[in-house]
């Protein structure tokens, strides 16, 4: 019964929040949004019983990644593009297409072999034993992931680092020879 | 088996051919010009024309001396088919002899012409004439068959036309070419259709076939062929009726005259009528008929040339009168005797008309007789020579055409017919008196010019009247045979001569006041003299005004209306089609083009709308093909 | 009701297509980023689902390094952004078609 609950209410989160995100003429309120479905997103993490991912989530996402966005939104002067038209021309046979892809997806779903009984919850009682099932499989089986994952981090440190830098060249940017001119 | 002599013979005679003629294609890309008022004439066209006729003479000699005295035929196959072997050359003594005179007699007129034409302006076109005129009767001479023959008979009518209109802004020049050419044609269409008998006849038109057919033809075709032919050869050499036109040519240039109307184009008909000796032997009632025109004609031209005053008329009638004689010999069969006179006469003429020229060159154009004189110590090697001249013309025993003249009038006194030889007798007389007549007013006497003295010609016309007399003297001598068994008719020739020079003499040198009462007293005859027996008016008016004035018009209208209106119509034609060309290149051609351009753009836009450069098209089309792919798998 | 995986399952399409709709929609490219995380979060939804159902935690394990890429991945997208917006002046794309025909 709570779980009902509080699916619907993670779900109407997520989803609504994703729907605000795609349709808000402002890239800050879609920001915000966003941030809300990742909220909800957390919500169904911990409804699965991934308690370690609900942290991850909230940390990553909604700690940096909205962050990122903000900050690159405010970077970015979009003075001039918050008056100019948001959506494509096209947008009828893209809705046409979602709900194309929504609808085959939906009926691939239901036709499949899915339990259709819930799932009990885990009995455990130990707090956070969840995260050290993670952390057993994440060392062991999959390490090299890990390690690979943790380099991958490191490239794009670097790269988003050194792409972001000002470079006073000889030649000026566009940008600056459109500023500028 | 070739005789190499032959062979060589025949490339001789095929550059002497060409030469003139190439010659004369070379000289005709310059021909319409004219130098321009203020500037000497050009000299090259006469240097030029003067070489190779120098050159074409040492290639005759060469293939006359090559042949010794045969006989060479030289066949290239047929012109018309069925008409035998009409390419062929011929080389014998007939066509050897008149080869050479033909050359050297050119030769000498070139080479007065380099003086005489000096001043003229269009002097490109004028030796382009005289080497097509040689070039044409050289093709003449040594053709094998009468249709080439008839090729340069053609030629040297057209070539004759030409040069008597080299001053064709001279109203009389012009129409006298016209005349001459017309005159021509009517012997001509004679000619044309005795070949052509001959041709159907005898299948063949070379002269070695019909030689060989003639003996089986029957004796009415043999006599129509004759006589046609005979009418070329009358039309041609001027004989009565036809001589009309050759006193008129005398408008040409006075080289022009020597050349051609003394010494070769008339003789073409006399070189005819020697040829055909195989046809003419079998129609002995032609050669009759042609013997008695001969000494009509001789009598009657030497009759008027004692009454013309113009100095180039005088010697007209003349060649008419000794083409008169020559006649009388062919058709008495006397070929031989006629070329002989042929030959003589070319040199004397010849000799006389350029003499002439270089009196009209020194008096500035002056030619009647009436306005000259005492010209004896002016123009000291012109009158010597053209005294050499005049006395064989005259017949003077010694020089050369007594020989010739002599031989004619020996076959007509055995040929019995002696109203020939009275006939020659008489005209020998008026020969001897015209002749004298025409020396004592040009050069004896008190000069009748009130104007400018002569001015002296130059080397270049005095070589060639030292050379033709150094002729008139020795031809006879080394070429002629020489009957001396015959000396009665020798003796009474030259009582003639001398008469007649005497009587000549006595009238213009000595006791010239006599002669206004002769005059007086014979004042019909000397009209009659005067006006040329008043065939030239008859002509004018019957055949020139009727005849030809009304064809031309005849001409002129069917040109207007038929040739112009069907000239007409294919320039519509072709405007039309060429509108079509038009519309069907714009239209169709370049639609086509056009529409496998839009074609290709039109195949291609699939391809091109895809690329838009829009990650998010490329993101719309990966989804939709997922939407595809799941699609798939849901109806399955 | 009950709510069964496949609950989970549709929310997590629904997502998906949501971010997928923002995707193809949106001419502004932050926006379009923000929609891929849509789109992997829906995918970690998934992914987490059936690590619940198989009572096994590889799922979300696997999860957690999408997650991790999604971030590396977002960090990298930005800066290429800034960079875009520098050389060429907008962040819009459809004005960004130099690889057009």
């Amino acid at each position: 019964m709570l779980e009902a609950f509080l699916f619907y209410v993670f779900a109407i989160l997520t989803l609504g929040g994703a729907i605000l995100t795609v349709t808000r003429r402002s890239a800050v309120l879609s920001a915000v949004w966003l941030t809300v479905s990742l909220l909800g997103v957390a919500g169904i993490f911990l409804l699965q019983g991934a308690e370690f991912l609900f942290v991850s989530q909230i940390i990553l996402y909604i700690g940096g990644i909205t962050l990122l966005f903000l900050f690159v939104i405010m970077l970015v002067n979009l003075d001039a593009a918050a008056n100019v038209r948001q959506f494509r021309r096209a947008w009828p046979l893209i809705l046409l297409a979602g709900l194309g892809l929504a609808a085959e997806l939906i009926l691939l779903l239901s036709r499949g072999a899915m339990p259709r009984q819930a799932v009990p919850q885990s009995t455990s009682s130990v707090l956070s034993f969840n995260t050290e099932q993670i952390a057993g499989v994440l060392f062991s089986r999959y390490f090299a992931a890990f390690e690979l994952a943790s380099v991958l981090l490191l490239v794009a440190i670097v790269g988003s680092v050194w792409m972001g830098q000002e470079r006073k060249s000889a030649a000026l940017t566009a940008h600056e020879r459109r500023t500028q001119s | 088996m070739i005789d190499p002599h032959y062979q060589s013979a025949s490339y001789a005679l095929l550059i002497t051919l060409t030469l003139p003629l190439a010659g004369c294609i070379l000289l005709f890309f310059s021909a319409f010009r004219t130098t321009p008022p203020g500037r000497p004439p050009a000299r090259w066209p006469g240097l030029f024309a003067t070489f190779l006729m120098l050159a074409s003479l040492v290639f005759s000699i060469g293939s006359v001396a090559l042949i010794h005295r045969g006989t060479l035929m030289a066949s290239a196959g047929e012109w018309i088919p069925g008409f035998g072997p009409s390419w062929s050359l011929q080389l014998d003594w007939l066509s050897s002899w008149l080869l050479l005179l033909v050359e050297i007699i050119g030769l000498m007129v070139h080479l007065f012409s380099l003086g005489y034409m000096s001043e003229e302006r269009s002097q490109s076109r004028y030796f382009a004439g005289l080497l097509f005129f040689v070039a044409m009767m050289k093709l003449l001479v040594l053709s094998g068959s009468y249709l080439l023959l008839f090729a340069g008979w053609e030629g040297v009518g057209l070539a004759s036309y030409l040069l008597i209109a080299y001053h064709f802004e001279r109203p009389r020049a012009a129409q006298a070419a016209t005349k001459a050419f017309i005159v021509n044609r009517i012997g001509d269409g004679g000619l044309l259709l005795g070949i052509i008998a001959l041709a159907f006849t005898c299948s063949s038109t070379n002269y070695a076939d019909v030689a060989l057919a003639a003996a089986h033809l029957p004796h009415i075709t043999i006599t129509l062929v004759c006589t046609l032919l005979v009418i070329g050869a009358i039309g041609k050499s001027a004989q009565f009726p036809l001589h009309v036109w050759l006193p008129d040519a005398m408008e040409g240039p006075t080289p022009v005259s020597a050349l051609i109307h003394s010494a070769t184009m008339v003789c073409a008909g006399v070189y005819l009528l020697a040829r055909s000796s195989f046809l003419l032997n079998l129609a002995p009632e032609v050669g009759e008929g042609v013997a008695v025109l001969g000494a009509i004609t001789a009598l009657f031209a030497a009759s008027v040339a004692l009454a013309e005053n113009d100095i180039k008329r005088v010697l007209a009638y003349s060649t008419i009168s000794q083409l008169g004689f020559m006649f009388v010999a062919l058709g008495l069969r006397a070929d031989r005797a006629a070329m002989f006179h042929v030959v003589t006469h070319a040199f004397f003429k010849s000799l006389l008309f350029l003499g002439a020229g270089a009196v009209i060159h020194a008096l500035h154009g002056e030619q009647n007789l009436k306005h000259m004189g005492g010209l004896r110590r002016r123009l000291p090697v012109t009158f010597w020579t053209m005294c050499i001249a005049s006395l064989t013309l005259a017949g003077l025993p010694g020089l050369s055409a007594f020989f010739s003249k002599d031989l004619i009038l020996e076959s007509s006194l055995a040929s019995g017919h002696n109203i020939l030889t009275v006939l020659g007798t008489i005209t020998s007389l008026f020969t001897a008196c015209y002749s004298w007549r025409l020396m004592s007013l040009a050069f004896f006497g008190e000069s009748r010019r009130h104007h400018l003295t002569p001015h002296q010609p130059p080397l270049t016309m005095h070589a060639p009247l030292i050379v033709l007399a150094a002729c008139c003297i020795l031809v006879g001598w080394i070429f002629v045979p020489i009957h001396w068994e015959a000396w009665p008719l020798m003796l009474s020739s030259t009582a003639v001569a001398l008469l007649g020079l005497w009587l000549a003499w006595y009238f213009y040198v000595a006791h010239p006041e006599r002669r206004a009462a002769i005059d007086r007293r014979f004042a019909p005859v000397t009209g009659l003299l005067r006006s040329r027996w008043y065939i030239d008016a008859l002509y004018e008016q019957h055949v020139l005004n009727g005849l030809v004035l009304r064809t031309a018009n005849g001409a002129a209208l069917l040109d207007r209306s038929l040739i112009n209106r069907t000239i007409g119509g294919l320039v519509k034609l072709s405007r039309r089609t060429s509108r079509l060309f038009n519309w069907t290149d714009s239209r169709i051609l370049d639609g086509i083009v056009r529409f496998i351009s839009t074609f290709t753009r039109f195949l291609s836009w699939p391809s091109r709308a895809l690329q838009t450069g829009f990650v998010q098209t490329y993101a719309l089309l990966f989804i939709v093909g997922a939407i595809a792919v799941l699609g798939y798998y849901l109806v399955r | 009701m009950h709510i069964t995986p496949l609950h989970y399952l549709v929310l997590s399409a629904l997502l998906f297509t949501t971010g997928v709709v923002g995707v193809l929609l949106r001419r502004n490219i932050v926006v379009i980023l923000m929609s891929i995380e849509l789109i992997l979060n829906a995918v970690n939804i998934n992914l987490v689902v059936f690590s619940h159902e198989h009572r096994q935690v590889d799922g979300q394990a696997f999860a957690l390094f999408v997650m991790a890429v999604a971030v590396a991945e977002a960090a990298v997208a930005l800066g290429i952004l800034i960079a875009l917006f520098r050389n060429r002046g907008t962040v819009l794309a459809d004005e960004l078609d130099l690889l057009k025909w």
